[in-house]
Formats: C-alpha cells, structure tokens, sequence
C-alpha cells in the first residue's frame, strides 16, 4: 500500500527535535497538546474512561521510547495516533478476557453498564433534558459502536471522530485504502442499522 | 447483485468524495430517480453524524503528570540500562577473559609441549652427562632394561651396513626416543667411527670392530652383573647383555667430549684394546701372529702409522687368557680387555704397540 499523500509540515517538529535531545519539558508540551485527542480515541475503542487513560499514559510513555527513532516521516500526531490506536486494541484484547465490555448485541436495545455514565462530559453545558437526551443518544451510539469489532471500530473512531483520511488511516492501521473504505462502509451500516434498532428511527 | 445495492455500496465513499467521478455521476443520476436509495444515503447521512457528535471529553487534571512521572522513570531506567549496556560486555567480559586465559594457557601448553624436542636438544648435553654418570659407577642393568630391545636390532645393523654409520645412528635413534639426538647413536656409531679412525672405513675393519664391539664379555660381566647369569642360553642374550654393558662403558667414556665421538676413547683407554710395550715393535708384531696361529686365531686387521701400530687378532674366547698370557711374555701388556662375544665364540682384540728403549 503506497501512501500517497504528501506529509504536510508538522507543527510539532520544533518540539521533536527538542525531544530528541532529551528535553522532557518539550515532551510534556507534545503531552499537554495532543493528550485530549488521544483520550478520545481511546476512549471510543475501548469503550471506558479508565481504560482509556491508562491507554494513554501507555502510547506516550511508548511514543517518548520510540521518539529517538522517530524519523518524520509522518506527522508526529499521526505517529502518536497510530501508538494509541495500538495501546487500545491491545487494552481491548486483555479486557475481553476479564471484563465482558460489549453491552449490547447488534439485536438487543439493553441499558449499559456504568461504564457509559462516564461518557458524558462533566463540563457540557445543556440543558438537563437535553443531557439526558444526548447522553441517551451518545450512549446509545457508543454501545453500537462497542458492539463492533474492533477492526470497524478503528476505521469509524479515525475517519468519522478525528477525520484522519484514507491515506493516513491506511497508514496508521497499516492496511490498503481500498480496505479502508470497505471498512468504512460495512461499519457505518452497521452502526446505522443498530441505532434504528436501538432508536427506533436515526 | 442489482443496481440499488450497488449503488448503496458506493454511498458511503460518495460521501466522502472517495468515489471516481464516473461513479459519482452514476450515483446521483440514480438517486436522482430513486427513493429508496435516497433514503438510504439519508440514513447513512445520519449516521456519520451521531459518530461525529459523540461528545468529546477531557483528560482528567492527573493525567500529564502521571504520564511525565512515567516518562522521567523509564528515561532513568533507559540511563541505567545504556550504561549496563556498555558494562554489559564487563557482565559478559569477565567470563570471556576466563575463557581467554584458559584458551591461551591451553594453547601455550601444548605449543611447548610440541616444541618439547627442540628444547629437550638445548638441554641435551647436560642431561646425558647426568646419565652417563649414573651407570658408570653402579650396574649397568637398569640401562640394559632401556637398551635391550633396541639394542639388538642396533646391534645387528652395524653388522650389515657399515659404510654409512649416519643410517644406524638414525635408527638408534628411533629406538631411543626418551634419548636425546645426541646421544643414541652412542656405542654403535662412535665405535665405528673409532674402528674406522676419521678417514678409513675399510667394511672389514669396521666389522670386525664392531664385532669386537658385539663381542660378549662373561668375564666383566660375571664381575659387574649383580647375581645375574652370566651364561646365558642364547649368544643372543649375551649379545644383547654385552652390547648393553659395552653401551654403558661407553657413556661413562664419553664424558670428555660428547660432540667428538671419533675420538671419545683419546684418553682413558680404548674398550677392547691392550697397549704392548716392547723394545722391538716389528719383531713384537711377528711374535704375535705366530702366537695367533697358534692358538687357532687370526690377524683380523693390521694398522700401523707413523706414531703407532696396532693389530686386530680374533681368538676364540676360550683361548684368549692363554693369548693374553703369552702376549705378557712378549712385552708389558696394559689396558682391559673387554670380552665381546661374537656369534662364533670369537673375541676380537685390539692390540696396540708402544715401543719402548728401556727394557721391561
């Protein structure tokens, strides 16, 4: 698979370079700029806001590993984005083991567990009925999407979360951008016709 | 596969303009004319959106300063193990040297252990001094025992190829490998090289030299033998016994000068050779072949030079006291003689004549 998106100019050199010489505060500024997004993509593959922070602590703890080697040849963010993509597959694959995350069958309109309490963000501001509304409806979401696995979970979290395009999603998950966009599209009807169960109507 | 369903498969690249533009023209001359399908891209529409509005949350306060902690403790670790890395090889380094040392005290072993012989021929003249030594004094058996076997085949060889006195040199050489090179060719080579003083090397003279030397001695070895059975079964055993003593004799000679060996028996007196001192040499000389026909013998070599004149007799053994008795009467007899048997019974004897103007 050839990528053939040329590399835009990465803010982040400045403070890669700074890295690479061993400077943790220039780290900590690439961790203060880039740990939101991180978490939200963990956190849409995992499914949990625990997990999803440790998922994070891992990918830049590994990404501060790897940065001597870090060529830039991508963009650090998507360098980064590809580590935690990573972490939180792994993550995944030791809690089906232990924690039985997936609430919901693509038939079966059931509650969640706590766990997609912690979705809502603590800081929104809606109104409550709203809240209540949109935290169903982003419950809702989030479990079709746990329902999932994980594979269409990564491609709909990138391209419909984070819009990453194809050539960089195929990058990141190191497949071609033609599965890419089969992926896409077998996981959006996926998630469409589990919503209209779950929802009734989209 | 009809044509909603294809065109239903194209809609979500249609979406986000990952489609070629043939196929966006045939996607919306389709949905142009179809509902359902517009529908479906509806739906799709939709979807994308939820995806899109989940909301996004915030990292919890801890979280960059959990992760620094993290971060400043691996690179710890990482200063730690670069440096174990480059003692890493001090880990591994000490065993290695241990490995080292032993291969090379392994090595230098065995290469002095293989350079043995040439160091042993440095030491070689000391050594054989020290040997030589030993058994002149006490009994010679404990050399028989090291010279018994070889001795004999040295022995015989002498007999048979006397002109080249390198070729029994070398195979005494083989026989005795604990012998250094100097010293192997002892009896058999010195003697020839005696018999045959430096230039001649007459075969006869050599042979009957070297049967002197093979010549037994029952008299010296009655003396010198400690209890042993001087009359051995076979002439063979004698031979071997004498040759044996003979070799001893021999090394306690060579003290002198080792490296010489054509004249090693300069000095203290030739094994197997009596000195007659007598006022007439010519008239001694006719004495003695008579005396020597008498008794049954023969004149085995006569030699004679300006300083000096010699003669050889082969007597039977039995008869040789009696040869010895009336030599005395011709003139004063000095030296022992050494009884080397012979094969046939015969003693070779090497009589040397000194003359002399006072009268005995």
């Amino acid at each position: 698979m050839n990528n053939t998106f040329s590399v835009p100019i990465d803010d982040d050199a400045g403070l890669v370079a700074a890295c690479k010489r061993g400077e943790l505060a220039a780290f900590e500024m690439l961790v203060r700029k880039h740990q939101r997004r991180m978490l939200n993509i963990a956190l849409r593959i995992t499914g949990s806001y625990e997990d999803a922070c440790e998922v994070v602590q891992d990918a830049f703890v590994a990404a501060h590993g790897g940065i001597a080697t870090f060529r830039g040849a991508a963009r650090f963010s998507t360098w980064l984005t590809s580590i935690t993509v990573n972490q939180a597959r792994n993550r995944l694959q030791q809690l089906n083991g232990r924690r039985h995350r997936e609430p919901l069958s693509l038939n079966a309109p059931i509650a969640t567990a706590d766990g997609s309490m912690e979705l809502d963000p603590p800081s929104s501001e809606p109104s409550a009925h709203e809240r209540l509304e949109q935290c169903d409806v982003r419950r809702q979401v989030q479990e079709c999407i746990g329902a999932l696995p994980v594979d269409f979970r990564e491609v709909l979290v990138l391209r419909d979360m984070e819009e990453f395009s194809y050539e960089e999603i195929a990058a990141m998950l190191r497949i071609a951008a033609g599965t890419v966009k089969s992926r896409l599209f077998r996981g959006r009807e996926a998630i469409k016709d589990c919503l209209k169960r779950v929802m009734g109507e989209l | 596969m009809d044509r909603h369903t294809a065109i239903r498969q194209l809609l979500s690249a249609y979406l986000d303009g990952r489609v070629t533009s043939r196929e966006r023209r045939e996607v919306e001359a389709h949905l142009a004319s179809c509902q359902r399908c517009s529908a479906a891209l509806a739906e799709l529409a939709k979807t994308i959106g939820h995806l899109r509005n989940l909301d996004r949350v915030e990292p919890p306060p801890w979280l960059t300063g959990r992760i620094m902690a993290r971060v400043r403790e691996q690179a710890a670790k990482e200063r730690v193990s670069i440096i174990r890395r480059l003692f890493f090889p001090l880990q591994i380094k000490l065993p290695l040297e241990a490995v080292a040392l032993v291969f090379l005290t392994v090595t230098s072993y065995l290469l002095i252990r293989t350079m043995e012989p040439e160091l042993a021929t440095v030491v070689a003249p000391a050594e054989s001094q020290h040997e030589q030594q030993a058994p002149a004094t006490p009994v010679p058996a404990p050399r028989q025992y090291i010279q018994a076997a070889p001795a004999q085949p040295v022995v015989q060889k002498p007999a048979t190829t006397i002109e080249d006195t390198a070729a029994p040199a070398r195979q005494a050489d083989s026989y005795l490998p604990e012998r250094k090179p100097a010293l192997p060719a002892a009896p058999t080579a010195e003697l020839k090289q005696e018999a045959a003083a430096p230039q001649a090397s007459a075969p006869s003279t050599a042979k009957g030299f070297s049967s002197d030397f093979m010549g037994a001695r029952p008299a010296a070895e009655a003396k010198s033998a400690s209890g042993r059975d001087v009359a051995a079964p076979g002439s063979a055993q004698q031979l071997k016994r004498g040759s044996a003593q003979y070799g001893a004799d021999k090394e306690a000679q060579r003290q002198e000068a080792p490296a010489v060996r054509a004249k090693s028996f300069a000095t203290t007196g030739r094994v197997g050779e009596i000195t007659l001192t007598v006022r007439d040499a010519n008239v001694a000389a006719k004495a003695i072949e008579q005396v020597v026909r008498e008794l049954g013998g023969r004149i085995a070599k006569r030699e004679s030079s300006a300083t000096s004149r010699s003669i050889v007799v082969a007597i039977d053994s039995a008869r040789q006291p009696e040869f010895l008795d009336r030599l005395g009467r011709l003139g004063e007899v000095r030296g022992k003689p050494v009884i080397l048997e012979q094969p046939t019974g015969e003693q070779l004897l090497t009589i040397k004549l000194l003359t002399v103007s006072v009268a005995p």
